[in-house]
């Protein structure tokens, strides 16, 4: 009995406020917005980049855990109510898409899912030894048992004598911990077995989003985008420092979040935002990528801005138009708070 | 290119022709979809200007990332986004079903032929348990808390350990402090980086580890099972707690 309330709470958690959540960012009335893939991959968004803006002065403050758990869990329940009766008929118009809609059977497509639901079994049921998680399980345990957050040494338990620099500006074990609170499951155990069986699928759905952005609504054409990145991940491994080695032998921890998933994800983002019928909820879904990115890694911090930069010069020389480089610095913001207080607090 | 860059490039790209591949599927991008240029190889060609240019390279190594992780900047090439999207739009010119498999295929292949498979046994394993961490670690965690009175508890509450343990344990149970964890280097304790090296070793000096842990409030001791110590750890104060396969946890007799 308890392990199935633990899983309802998981899926209310991990499946069902991601897709709520998502409404936020999206446009309903644009084509191919108000799919689940991107609604779900948005969501995830939001929930880390709420709980970036909660975590960092919860943490400079010395505040307990507990404290930004609940604070974290009020906003997110509150917006996701808001939010679900707000476009409960655009949710009920999907609903009944995916309950009677006509489906088509294109093999590479239905090939690929069936793949990516394999090779996410195989990932959970497999075990690869990382001694990183010595610091990053280790910070979500520490965190969790001792109601703190970066107070104490993941290696030792010593208390911190100051902040660690590198890692308390992208708290990724602290959410690690509050999945772990809020599903009633160790922290050790939602790394290693739980949080895989979201983020490999999170991020093949960002390779889906991005496949319709190159190849628009031919799903035979995604579907072998998709077959080509599996098989490109699984043979991916000529390197241990390469995306695909992230993904598929840590995806707990943040930096494999920020290398597999979100600059992936800024493919897909800068090709909504630097467009000129880019809208609000462009700008929105861009800054909420630079807050996640900051959230699960100090390497975020710098490399987002590298990445949205990159787009920005393009799009600034072969449109000429200035508008880019305020919307990316706008975006960025995130960023160079972080940047400034890494390089001159910490 | 800067010898920093160039070993970083030679660190991320392996032995693989991966990134041979990238550049020609940029390439294929650049002539096959106008549309595309902005969104795929005009973004990665600045990211490869950025990041292979002395000047931009050098901040961004000395002021930004660091450069021993310098290789962390080719996460910013879409490398597998873009020779996927050669791939599939190679397939898709196919007008016929066949020629659309067989070409599918003959990429799988290619792609199979330059990188390294990444299911194997060198890189997986089995799990023992939920937390997919060694049984053994714990197993020590509950023999510690099992046996921890108060007096131990607030003399000498430490644990030192074989590096596996030192990088497992506190998955488990942060409860338990640690005299150094897997940088010994880093931990506050005075003379972790003395008590690292002999108990990893295959004859640990039991007389310097109890020196430096009674120092330090360090009441418990790991060692493997395979390890032969300089002298007894019973001459030195220590008590079997309890073994495991392949550990056995001692405590400081002297402490309580």
């Amino acid at each position: 009995m308890m392990f199935l309330y633990k899983a309802f709470l998981i899926a209310l958690l991990l499946v069902i406020a991601p897709a709520v959540l998502g409404s936020l960012l999206t446009d309903f009335k644009r084509k191919g917005d108000g799919s689940l893939t991107a609604l779900y991959v948005k969501g995830w968004l939001v929930m880390m980049a709420v709980f970036q803006l909660f975590a960092i002065p919860l943490i400079f403050t010395r505040a307990d855990f507990t404290t930004l758990v609940h604070a974290w869990t009020v906003v997110i329940v509150l917006l996701s109510v808001i939010l679900l009766v707000r476009n409960r008929k655009e949710y009920y118009k999907i609903w009944k898409q995916y309950r009677y809609g006509r489906r088509e059977t294109v093999w590479p497509y239905i090939f690929a899912i069936e793949l990516i639901i394999v090779l996410t079994m195989a990932m959970v049921l497999l075990q690869h030894v990382d001694d990183d998680d010595a610091f990053y399980v280790g910070t979500a345990v520490t965190t969790l048992q001792t109601d703190s957050m970066y107070e104490y040494d993941a290696y030792t338990g010593d208390v911190y004598g100051a902040f660690p620099a590198r890692y308390v500006l992208s708290p990724f074990p602290v959410f690690v911990a509050l999945i772990a609170k809020l599903t009633m499951l160790h922290p050790t155990i939602i790394a290693h077995t739980v949080l895989p069986v979201f983020l490999i699928p999170l991020a093949f759905m960002v390779y889906g989003l991005i496949g319709r952005e190159l190849f628009g609504e031919n799903k035979k054409a995604v579907g072998f985008f998709l077959l080509a990145l599996l098989a490109l991940n699984l043979w991916g491994n000529f390197s241990v420092y390469t995306s695909s080695s992230f993904l598929l032998f840590r995806i707990w921890q943040g930096k494999a979040v920020l290398a597999s998933i979100l600059l992936p994800l800024v493919i897909y983002s800068a090709g909504c935002l630097l467009n000129e019928k880019g809208r609000g909820q462009d700008w929105l879904m861009a800054l909420a990528l630079a807050l996640s990115s900051c959230m699960v890694s100090s390497m975020g911090i710098f490399l987002m801005p590298l990445s949205l930069g990159a787009y920005a010069l393009v799009y600034l020389v072969t449109r000429r138009k200035a508008y880019v480089i305020g919307r990316v610095l706008s975006c960025c913001t995130p960023c160079i708070i972080y940047g400034l207080i890494y390089i001159f607090a910490l | 290119m800067s010898e920093m860059v160039r070993q970083a490039y030679n660190m991320f790209q392996g032995d693989s022709t991966y990134l041979v591949l990238f550049y020609i599927a940029l390439l294929y991008a650049f002539i096959a979809d106008r549309k595309l240029r902005e969104l795929l190889v005009y973004p990665s060609l600045t990211v490869m200007v950025i990041a292979f240019m002395p000047v931009t390279a050098k901040i961004i190594a000395e002021y930004i990332i660091g450069a021993e992780v310098y290789w962390r900047v080719f996460w910013l090439l879409p490398i597998i986004i873009v020779i996927a999207y050669a791939a599939t739009h190679m397939i898709m010119s196919r007008k016929k079903a066949s020629s659309r498999s067989i070409t599918f295929l003959v990429l799988l292949l290619l792609i199979a032929l330059s990188g390294k498979f990444i299911l194997t046994g060198e890189n997986f394993e089995m799990p023992e348990n939920y937390f997919k961490i060694p049984n053994e670690a714990i197993f020590i965690a509950e023999m510690i808390k099992e046996d921890k009175g108060t007096d131990i508890e607030s003399a000498a509450p430490k644990l030192a350990v074989p590096y596996e343990l030192a990088c497992t344990i506190r998955q488990y149970d942060a409860s338990i402090p640690l005299l150094f964890g897997r940088r010994p280097h880093d931990s506050r304790s005075e003379g972790s980086v003395e008590v690292y090296e002999t108990i990893n070793s295959a004859n640990p000096d039991i007389e310097k580890i109890a020196e430096i842990a009674r120092r330090n409030r360090c009441g418990y001791i790991v060692l493997a099972v395979s390890q032969q110590p300089l002298s007894s750890p019973e001459d030195s104060g220590y008590i079997e707690v309890g073994r495991t396969g392949k550990y056995i946890l001692y405590k400081d007799g002297t402490l309580f």
